[in-house]
C-alpha cells in the first residue's frame, strides 16, 4: 500500500478535500460532478509527478485535447491560475514520508518569463501562460526535504498550432507506478504489451479463470498480429476470436487484471468500475481485485455510481475471514455544500457493512 | 430541491413508518419544494452508531435536514436525556419527536391505541376480558402487552398478517383528529414550513 492520507487543494473543482485512513482498496462515492474523477486524477498526478505529460493525459481521459495554452487552466480551481493546485500525501511506510506536489504556471511578460508568485495573476490574461511547473517535495522523517521540478512549456508553431516541450528532472528518482483506468484510455497496444508480459511470466491462468465468468467457453487467451488479443473458445470454433468481439465486459475484466499485474507495488485508479459490466460478474471482479491487489501489493482507488457494485463488494468482504477483511477497504462518500466546499465521509469496513446491510444510501443523497 | 430525512425506529415498513408516510402524503411536501425520505433505523440506539452519525453529518454537509420520530418508551425524561446527550456529543443537528405525543411515556402501540375510534370499544373490552381470564388461569399471561392487543385488532380488521398495511384513510377505524396524531402531524408540518423558508442548498 502506497498512501496513508491524501490532501488535495485547488485542483479542478476541488477547493480542498482530505482522505484519511486510506486502505488497500478505496472506494469513492458521491453524486455526479462532486469531484470523484478529479480525486483520481490528482492522485495520478501526485504519483507520477516527474512526468508532466500526465497533465495532458488527465484531460485526454475526459476527451479534452489541448488546443491552446489556456487549456492548462482546467486543472486550476475555478480556472484561475492564482489557485495553484497542491496535492499532498503521507506515505504508508515506517518513516512517515511525505510527498507534495505543487502545480504552478509561469507567465511570459514581453520578452521575459516570470513565475506567478511575483505577479497579481488576476490581471494577467491566460494566453500569457508559457509553462506549467510540477514541483515535487519529498520528505522522510530523518532526512532533508528533496525538491524536484519538471515542467511542460508551451510553444507556438508557425501555423499557429501549439507544441509542448517536456522538461523532466533527470536526477529525479522514479517513485512508483500508477495506472489510470478510465473508459477512454488504455489502448490496444497497452493491452497487448501487458498481456505479453503476463504470458512471459506464466501468469495468464488467473486471467483465463476470470474470463470464464463472462464466457465459460474460453479456454485460452493469446496474442496475434497488429496488437490484437485473441481468445480460444474451444473446439466449436475453428479459429481464435478477437477479445473485442466478446464485448465490453471481457475487455474490462482483462484490462483490470492486466493493469493490476503491470502496476505491481503501485497504484491503480479505476473510474466507474461498473461500466460495461453485467451485475452477475461483479463478484468475480471484486474477488479478483481483492486477491490480486494483496498478492501484487497494489493500492486501488475506485469510483462507482452502481449500487450493485457496492453490494457486490459488501458480499465479497463478508465472505472473507474477519481478519482479512477487517482493514481491506475504506469507503468515502463525497459531499459538496452550497459554497462548493467538499467533505469526504469515511466509512471503515464495519461502518460500510452497516450502511449497506441496513439499506441506507451510501452513494450520497 | 430541499431534502428532509425522517428517521423512525421500526423495521420493514413498521407501524411508525406507515403512520409517518401517511402524514407526509397528507401534507404533500412538494408544495414546499421539499423531497422527503423516511428511513427506518431499527432502534433509537442504532441512530447513533459511528456509521449512521457519519452519514448524517455527510448528508447534512450536502444540505439535507434530518429529524427523528422515536418511541418515548417507559420513561420519556430518560429518553430525552439520552437523546440530548448523544446529539450534543456527536454534534448532530437532529430535532426529534417522542411518540406518543412528545410529553408522555409510551410507544407506537400507545399512539395506535389512542387513535382508534371509540366505536371499536367492544373489541378492546373483549380483549381485556380475555387477558384477565388468561391471568386467572394459573397466570398464563405474563406479559399482557399493547403489542399483542394492537396486532390482534389490526388482524381482526384487515388480515394484517398478510397485508401488513394500516389504512389510516379508513375513518371508521381511525381518528386522525386525535390530538396525539395532530401533534406528530404538526411537528412534521412545522419542520417543512421552517425548511421551506431557508434558501435552497
Amino acid at each position: 500500500m502506497v498512501y496513508k492520507q491524501i490532501t488535495i487543494k485547488n485542483f479542478r473543482g476541488i477547493k480542498s478535500i482530505e482522505l484519511n485512513n486510506l486502505s488497500r482498496i478505496n472506494l469513492l462515492l458521491g453524486k455526479n460532478s462532486v469531484g470523484k474523477s478529479s480525486i483520481l486524477e490528482a492522485i495520478f498526478l501526485l504519483t507520477g509527478s516527474d512526468n508532466p505529460n500526465l497533465l495532458l493525459s488527465i484531460d485526454l481521459f475526459r476527451n479534452i485535447i489541448h488546443n491552446s495554452a489556456e487549456d492548462f487552466a482546467f486543472v486550476f480551481n475555478n480556472l484561475n491560475y492564482s489557485n495553484s493546485p497542491e496535492i499532498s500525501a503521507i506515505l504508508n511506510n515506517n518513516n512517515d514520508s511525505t510527498r507534495d506536489l505543487n502545480i504552478k504556471p509561469s507567465f511570459s511578460i514581453g520578452e521575459s518569463t516570470q513565475n506567478n508568485s511575483k505577479f497579481s495573476t488576476d490581471t494577467l490574461i491566460e494566453s500569457q501562460v508559457n509553462s506549467i511547473d510540477l514541483i515535487t517535495a519529498i520528505k522522510t522523517k530523518h532526512s532533508q526535504k528533496i525538491t524536484q521540478k519538471s515542467s511542460i512549456s508551451i510553444g507556438k508553431n508557425i501555423d499557429g498550432t501549439i507544441n509542448f516541450n517536456i522538461n523532466r528532472d533527470l536526477k529525479a528518482k522514479p517513485f512508483i507506478g500508477a495506472l489510470f483506468d478510465s473508459t477512454v484510455n488504455n489502448s490496444s497496444a497497452d493491452l497487448f504489451s501487458r498481456l505479453n508480459s503476463l504470458i512471459v511470466d506464466k501468469k495468464k491462468d488467473d486471467l483465463i479463470k476470470s474470463l470464464k465468468s463472462i464466457n465459460k467457453e474460453i479456454v485460452d487467451i493469446n496474442l496475434g498480429a497488429g496488437n490484437m488479443v485473441y481468445v480460444d473458445l474451444g473446439i466449436k470454433f475453428k479459429k481464435l476470436v478477437p477479445l473485442n468481439l466478446l464485448g465490453d465486459g471481457a475487455i474490462k475484466i482483462t484490462k483490470i487484471i492486466l493493469n493490476l499485474n503491470h502496476i505491481k507495488n503501485g497504484v491503480l485508479l479505476i473510474d466507474e468500475i461498473e461500466n460495461g459490466l453485467h451485475y452477475t460478474i461483479l463478484d468475480e471482479i471484486w474477488n479478483t481485485i481483492i486477491q490480486l491487489s494483496e498478492k501484487l501489493n497494489v493500492q486501488l482507488f475506485v469510483t462507482t455510481h452502481s449500487k450493485e457494485a457496492i453490494e457486490s463488494l459488501n458480499r465479497c468482504i463478508n465472505k472473507l475471514e474477519s481478519t482479512k477483511g477487517k482493514d481491506l477497504i475504506s469507503c468515502y462518500t463525497i459531499n459538496k455544500n452550497s459554497e462548493n466546499e467538499m467533505l469526504a465521509s469515511y466509512y471503515n469496513v464495519s461502518s460500510f457493512k452497516e450502511i449497506v446491510n441496513g439499506n441506507f444510501e451510501i452513494r450520497g443523497e | 430541491m430541499k431534502r428532509l430525512k425522517i428517521f423512525v425506529e421500526g423495521k420493514n415498513d413498521g407501524y411508525d413508518c406507515q403512520i409517518i408516510k401517511h402524514i407526509v402524503q397528507k401534507i404533500d411536501p412538494s408544495q414546499y419544494g421539499i423531497d422527503i425520505k423516511i428511513q427506518e433505523v431499527g432502534g433509537y440506539q442504532e441512530l447513533f452508531s459511528e456509521a449512521i452519525t457519519t452519514k448524517i453529518k455527510g448528508d447534512s454537509f450536502g444540505g439535507m435536514k434530518h429529524i427523528a420520530i422515536l418511541d418515548a418508551d417507559s420513561d420519556i425524561n430518560e429518553r430525552k436525556k439520552y437523546l440530548d446527550e448523544k446529539i450534543l456529543t456527536d454534534d448532530l443537528d437532529l430535532p426529534y419527536f417522542l411518540i406518543p405525543n412528545n410529553s408522555e411515556s409510551g410507544n407506537i402501540e400507545t399512539l395506535i391505541l389512542n387513535i382508534i375510534n371509540s366505536t371499536e370499544k367492544d373489541f378492546f373490552d373483549c380483549f381485556d376480558s380475555y387477558c384477565i381470564c388468561l391471568k386467572k388461569c394459573n397466570n398464563i399471561l405474563k406479559h399482557p402487552g399493547d403489542k399483542e392487543k394492537v396486532y390482534a385488532f389490526l388482524h381482526s380488521k384487515t388480515d394484517y398478517k398478510k397485508s401488513r398495511k394500516i389504512d389510516l384513510n379508513d375513518t371508521t377505524i381511525w381518528n386522525i383528529q386525535h390530538q396525539d396524531f395532530l401533534k406528530i402531524y404538526n411537528f412534521i408540518a412545522d419542520t417543512l414550513k421552517a425548511l421551506s423558508s431557508f434558501p435552497s442548498p
